[in-house]
């Protein structure tokens, strides 16, 4: 038998061919888009270099130092910048819906005007445990808010209904470019709103209107308390029935009890902290804390029972303290006592701050002592983290959603301007 | 008999006098050294000496000579800038506007509240003068006045008694423009007869009442005219207030037909005035709101306009104005860095916080930069000025220092420096 011999320049070719077979770049010129930054911040408190970052159909594909882009790809190059994920406001207070309402206002003393004014925020009060409500569809994406928001850095916002029930609903998790609501939703029904202490007791029937028959409320903690406890307590009472026969509030519920969706409780004096907790202990749900305006009181108890908080605004000018009455003291300094201790913390805007200031919020975080690092991760990962869809965006990572933030310089610097804004496949102008 | 006085006794009570009388003539010069002086008109020095003799600068430079009977300060590992100017300001008292909307002769030195917290927070920002004026909400709001940020009694923290007087073109909120226009009309028109009337009475004007601080109005008819009399006459500008571009308009022909002189105070919508202005050249001051978003009225499509960069491109020069009440705006440098961040020069930066404003108001001659002869008003630094990292650690105003951030109690409860070691 003759043992054919390869010749050595098929053998070479063949080994080209193999090896090109590696080295080709799974992905095509056309749809996809290639950035070099000076550095890449991930969000994650990892830093890079001279980056580079591929995105596909909406999706990081590469992120690293080289990558072979195939010939014809637009690279977009940001040397001198800064690169981060986009922002998440893990509470956003925004005008979002197309929904109105008539208000008479004062403007001077002896003469009042009338106006229809969009509401920001959606309350149902038809009662006060209200869980199954969703706000997704009520949406309008063209809000001049998400406009705002994605123009200042903020691809991410998580929203809920109103806070004057005490169960008020679930939140959604939506980017803050889109056309239609079910393309911005990153997930829905993520959390149930709970709210405790005054506001439920001050009431949707119009703030200061006298209580009658048909618009009685809790008058105060107790009664918020009892309704509260009263919601859990009637479904522990039907551990016996099976899921179908349940209706969809009592579900809600079950999945609560289980632990697969946490309560979002808001809670802003210390009183409600303390009796968050005390119900967390009894019911044992997974919490998370929002607007913990006093969470300074409790962080002992907070870490211990890993509950993670939402908090701000963090600057609060002087003389004006909360509406509320409930806190006329407040720390500025929460955010920094919450990364000392290792609790999980993010950012929220409300009516006072605007949400194209939730990064002027975090730089005045930076300017009374929180580092950097915990400043962003605050308002990407952890934020991400908290609202349990790190595994889509908070980020820059493999099989992430690509949105991104590209900065003149130092995100945490006043001075440094926001030069683009990429949410999916979309490279958007902040600054028209 | 005893005699009281001995002449030996007397002259040993002359002689202790002669001996005690030249010590408070003799003046204390402090010479204050620093890394980097910002003079804000003239560059930067580096390890400068600023020379302060009775408040004043006497000589500033990289080899000024030191007195040998000198007080030295050593600020060698900080950075020095002049003290910062708030152009426009709307608090610092109890409440902005009165009830009547022609109230010329109110002044904002009876109601200014030298302890207010909105005052003591501009001290620890770095502002060593303010101009605070009455609120928007009337047509001729009074009179403001210039103050340095320290000192308890009003009349010690005054700089200027007479700023200016405040004129809103937006009027009260439920009149139109029509109105506040012929309401402003016809009383500038009777000022004009009620100096005619004055001047034909007596040549000249009665001694009280040249000087307008507000006790010198005598008669009633002096109560009503003579503040708007003292504008006409020149003895302070005008600021207007103008919410929208086409009020820079109105006001600028306004001021032109009664020869006032003018500063305009602009809302954020004003950048499309920003021709107008650039070619008359008009002093103006700009909203703290340094970004404005406009909607489109048919597509409804929001539109970012970064108002500074739109007056900086055209190169007017301009006071910047902070806000306390938002994050954003909360203080002078915090706005001078967001400038920054629209593409203004650092050093362009800097002035529309320092001497700019004090051109507007003109007190340039006595604040504004650090130069021979002014008043020694500046901020130490431990950073460059334009770094958010950077900490206002001594405020002095005319050579006092009035603010030590080591002694500041409200200030380290906020940073919670007691608790965070």
């Amino acid at each position: 038998m003759v043992k054919r011999k390869f010749n050595p320049a098929f053998k070479s070719i063949l080994f080209l061919i193999l090896a090109g077979g590696f080295l080709m770049p799974p992905v095509r010129a056309d749809d996809v888009i290639a950035l070099k930054v000076g550095t890449l911040l991930k969000g994650n408190g990892e830093a890079l270099k001279n980056a580079m970052i591929i995105i596909k159909d909406g999706k990081i594909e590469f992120v690293g130092v080289n990558y072979p882009v195939p010939k014809g790809t637009n690279i977009l190059e940001f040397k001198e910048s800064v690169a981060t994920p986009g922002f998440i406001a893990a509470n956003a207070y925004l005008h979002i819906s197309p929904e109105t309402k008539e208000v008479f206002t004062y403007s001077r003393e002896d003469i009042y005007e009338y106006r229809i004014e969009k509401i920001p925020a959606l309350n149902e009060e038809r009662s006060e445990t209200t869980p199954e409500m969703n706000l997704l569809y009520s949406i309008d994406p063209h809000s001049e808010d998400f406009a705002r928001a994605w123009r200042s850095g903020v691809t991410c916002v998580y929203l809920a209904p109103g806070n004057l029930n005490v169960y008020n609903g679930t939140g959604t998790v939506l980017k803050t470019w889109g056309q239609s609501p079910q393309n911005m939703a990153v997930r829905n029904m993520v959390q149930i709103k709970v709210t405790l202490g005054e506001e439920p007791a001050v009431g949707t029937g119009g703030r200061g209107s006298d209580p009658d028959l048909h618009t009685r409320r809790p008058q105060n903690r107790m009664g918020v308390d009892s309704i509260f406890r009263q919601a859990l307590i009637d479904l522990q009472n039907k551990s016996e029935l099976p899921d179908s026969q349940l209706n969809p509030q009592e579900l809600l519920f079950r999945k609560v009890l289980r632990g697969e969706i946490p309560l979002r409780i808001r809670a802003r004096s210390y009183v409600d902290i303390k009796a968050a907790l005390r119900y967390g202990e009894e019911f044992g749900f997974k919490w998370i804390l929002e607007e913990g305006v006093d969470a300074y009181k409790y962080l002992d108890d907070l870490k211990n029972k890993n509950v993670p908080v939402i908090y701000g605004p963090v600057y609060r000018p002087k003389g004006r303290f909360d509406f509320n009455s409930e806190n006329d003291f407040y720390r500025a300094q929460t955010p920094i006592l919450l990364a000392k201790k290792g609790i999980l913390f993010a950012f929220q805007n409300d009516s006072r701050s605007p949400i194209s200031a939730l990064r002027d919020e975090a730089i005045y975080a930076v300017k009374l002592g929180l580092d950097e690092e915990s400043a962003l991760k605050a308002l990407t990962f952890h934020a991400a983290k908290i609202l349990g869809v790190e595994d889509r965006i908070g980020t820059v990572e493999k099989g992430k959603d690509a949105d991104l933030l590209i900065f003149s310089g130092d995100p945490f610097s006043p001075s440094s301007r926001l030069e683009k804004v990429l949410i999916n496949n979309k490279i958007l102008d902040p600054n028209k | 008999m005893k005699r009281f006085f001995y002449p030996s006794q007397i002259l040993k009570y002359v002689l202790v006098l002669l001996f005690l009388v030249p010590l408070p003539l003799i003046s204390q010069v402090k010479a204050i050294k620093a890394r980097k002086i910002y003079t804000g008109t003239q560059g930067v020095i580096e390890k400068g000496v600023i020379l302060i003799e009775n408040g004043k600068i006497v000589d500033i430079g990289e080899e000024a000579k030191i007195p040998w009977s000198a007080e030295t300060i050593d600020y060698s590992q900080k950075v020095i800038i002049p003290g910062l100017i708030e152009a426009h300001a709307m608090r610092g008292y109890d409440k902005a506007n009165e009830d009547n909307p022609l109230t010329p002769f109110v002044s904002v030195l009876d109601n200014y509240d030298t302890s207010n917290d909105a005052i003591t927070d501009a001290l620890r920002s770095g502002v060593t003068t303010i101009n605070i004026m009455p609120g928007n909400a009337t047509i001729l709001g009074g009179r403001g006045a210039i103050f340095k940020t320290f000192g308890l009694v009003v009349e010690d923290a005054l700089l200027v008694p007479d700023s200016g007087m405040k004129i809103s073109m937006a009027g009260t909120p439920l009149q139109s423009r029509m109105g506040v226009m012929a309401q402003l009309r016809r009383y500038f028109n009777e000022t004009k007869d009620y100096i005619e009337k004055k001047e034909k009475e007596s040549s000249a004007p009665k001694k009280e009442e040249m000087v307008s601080t507000p006790m010198s109005f005598r008669s009633p008819e002096s109560v009503k005219y003579e503040a708007v009399a003292d504008l006409l006459r020149g003895r302070y500008g005008a600021f207007f207030y103008c919410p929208s571009p086409s009020d820079v308009v109105q006001a600028q022909k306004f001021s032109e037909a009664y020869g006032l002189k003018a500063v305009y105070v602009l809302g954020p919508e004003c950048y499309k005035a920003a021709d107008f202005i650039a070619e008359k050249k008009l002093k103006v001051i700009l909203d703290p709101e340094l970004v404005y978003f406009e909607k489109d009225p048919i597509s409804e499509d929001l539109k970012k306009v970064e108002v500074v960069k739109v007056f900086y491109d055209k190169g007017i020069e301009f006071a910047l104005l902070s806000d306390p009440e938002k994050v954003y705006t909360r203080s002078l440098l915090y706005q001078a860095m967001k400038a920054v961040s629209f593409g203004v020069p650092a050093d362009a930066a800097l002035k529309f916080v320092t001497i700019v404003p004090a051109q507007i108001l003109q007190v340039d001659r006595q604040v504004g930069s650090l130069e021979k002869d002014k008043l020694a008003n500046f901020v130490v630094l431990d950073k460059e000025p334009l770094d958010l990292a950077a900490k206002v650690e001594f405020v002095y105003i005319e050579g006092k220092s009035v603010y030590d951030r080591e002694k500041d109690e409200d200030l380290k409860e906020l940073t919670n420096e007691k608790i965070i070691q």
